[in-house]
């Protein structure tokens, strides 16, 4: 007996995925600003608190470095702008190249460095003077700028940090003044007025409610346009909030680096998913 | 890719981390039960069997529902990550497999009741029953490479899907056939028929298990080109 059989459809015929093919979360990575070659750091007493570290920081991207205390990251941090130098006996081998110039080389200018490279510590550190001063300041060591003028670098660099509708009105009250959210935005103004080009944050939430971390995080996002970000954070959620690229180190060594997504939910180093998923640490 | 069996530092997490995935294989072992319990009465056409089967489905919607809210409780509290974050996502995904499964035995049970002053002859269903023993290891085997996170088995799951497929299609030329030869077959192939298809459904959600199971072991999805890899890999082992 012959008969016409209706096609059957197969409904298991695997279909390729296009968008799991295609999908890009940030199109191309934006070019190699910081370039950290065989990093090694010694203390004074010869403890041996980085070995040998090789990473890259992005312009235009958020690194976040996470790790357990005493792993180095916030040494990591403080070579990057040659806070090191101001202790005696530390010492340091390897380069670190921002834009393929060792800064590391005692040729370079420091305070031509410290202008490119800004820094915001863990607690606000406003200086004892007016929120204006405290903006004005840093311009000054490196600008001779007329009062209009300035007016206008302190404005746009306080309306950077998303401060600017809330002190607009006491510009000429002390820094002291402002709550600990305020303050810290204030510091983050006052380290992009100076226009650098790398920004390091060591732990800029960790003082702060979560309000006022919510829009330090904020804050990063919208400054991840203009700069090169490293951030140092002990917390896992703000790494995986505010980065792109985030490194995990662990005793002095960097133990995995890579795009923040993975990190989170597939890492492939051991240590690594066990400090993040709370097995140590 | 690394797979921990390191505790937690708060053990509190690994107690919930543990009872999520023993919730998962409770409900499991149940939709397992269910199909097997209404392939069988719709065989024997045991109605009351077919009751129990429609009744115990409330009970599977409700382990669906429990395992839905720990995990979303454990989400806003645990905040978790890598390993633990893809464990809690994936039970959120085999749990709505298995109650979809779940609601397939129940589709078939209702059948069973609606066919009434028939007897079905062993020569009409035995591709049935051949179609739901095979269905129920595929399940089993999907669920087994979930529990123990075991990517390879979860490609072989994967990849023996096909042969469901392709008994299923042999299962409708066989019943067409009966159906043409004997106008009065109609009746009881048709049910057969629609009581197939569900199977087979069983097994797509077998599959969506598997493929939980190799992204909860590798944090990678099982595309398509990941299964061709790995299936060359046991090819040459």
């Amino acid at each position: 007996m012959t008969m016409d059989m209706p096609t059957i459809p197969t409904h298991a015929a695997p279909v390729p995925n296009p968008v799991a093919s295609t999908f890009v979360p940030n199109s191309e990575p934006h070019p190699v600003k910081v370039e950290v070659k065989d990093l090694r750091f010694f203390y004074a007493n010869g403890f041996e608190a980085l070995k040998g570290i090789n990473l890259e920081l992005r312009d235009k991207t958020v690194t976040a470095f996470i790790g357990p205390s005493g792993c180095g990251k916030s040494t990591l941090l403080r070579i990057l702008n040659r806070i090191y130098d101001l202790y005696p006996g530390q010492k340091v081998t390897g380069e670190v190249l921002l834009d393929g110039r060792n800064i590391l080389s005692r040729s370079e200018d420091l305070n031509l460095l410290r202008s490119k490279v800004g820094m915001v510590f863990q607690k606000p550190t406003p200086f004892p003077m007016s929120i204006y001063d405290n903006i004005a300041f840093g311009i000054r060591l490196y600008e001779k700028l007329g009062k209009s003028e300035m007016d206008g670098r302190v404005e746009a660099a306080l309306r950077k940090a998303a401060l600017w509708t809330e002190v607009k009105d006491k510009l000429h009250q002390s820094g002291l003044g402002l709550s600990g959210g305020q303050q810290q935005r204030l510091c983050i103004a006052r380290a992009v007025a100076v226009r650098p080009e790398v920004l390091l944050l060591d732990e800029p939430a960790s003082a702060l409610d979560p309000i006022s971390t919510a829009k330090i995080e904020e804050l990063i996002e919208e400054l991840s346009a203009e700069f090169c970000i490293a951030i140092v954070t002990h917390n896992m959620q703000q790494a995986a909030r505010a980065s792109e690229y985030t490194a995990f180190m662990y005793l002095g060594e960097l133990v995995e680096f890579g795009r923040t997504e993975t990190i989170f939910t597939a890492p492939t180093q051991k240590r690594t998913h066990d400090y993040i998923t709370g097995r140590f640490g | 890719m690394p797979i921990s069996l390191q505790e937690h530092t708060v053990a509190s997490y690994d107690e919930e981390l543990t009872s999520l995935a023993s919730q998962i294989a409770e409900m499991g072992g149940t939709v397992e039960a269910a199909i097997a319990d209404a392939t069988r009465a719709l065989l024997k056409l045991d109605h009351a069997a077919a009751r129990a089967v429609i009744a115990n489905d409330k009970r599977v919607d409700e382990m669906h529902r429990q395992i839905d809210e720990m995990a979303v409780s454990m989400i806003a509290r645990r905040q978790p990550m890598a390993q633990d974050l893809r464990a809690i996502i994936t039970a959120i995904h085999v749990a709505g497999d298995l109650e979809r499964v779940g609601d397939m035995a129940k589709t078939v049970a209702r059948r069973t009741l609606q066919i009434e002053g028939l007897s079905l002859t062993p020569k009409f269903y035995n591709g049935v029953k051949h179609m739901a023993d095979l269905i129920l290891r595929q399940l089993k085997a999907a669920l087994d490479a979930y529990s123990a996170r075991n990517a390879q088995a979860a490609v072989e799951v994967c990849n023996s899907d096909d042969e469901i497929d392709a008994l299923y299609t042999s299962l409708f030329r066989e019943l067409l056939t009966y159906m043409m030869e004997d106008p009065r077959n109609i009746t009881q192939c048709t049910h057969l028929l629609f009581c197939s298809k569900s199977l087979e459904r069983v097994g797509d959600h077998a599959t969506n298990i598997a493929e939980s199971a190799f992204y909860l072991a590798t944090g990678r999805q099982l595309s398509q080109a990941t299964a061709e890899e790995l299936h060359r890999m046991q090819i040459k082992e």
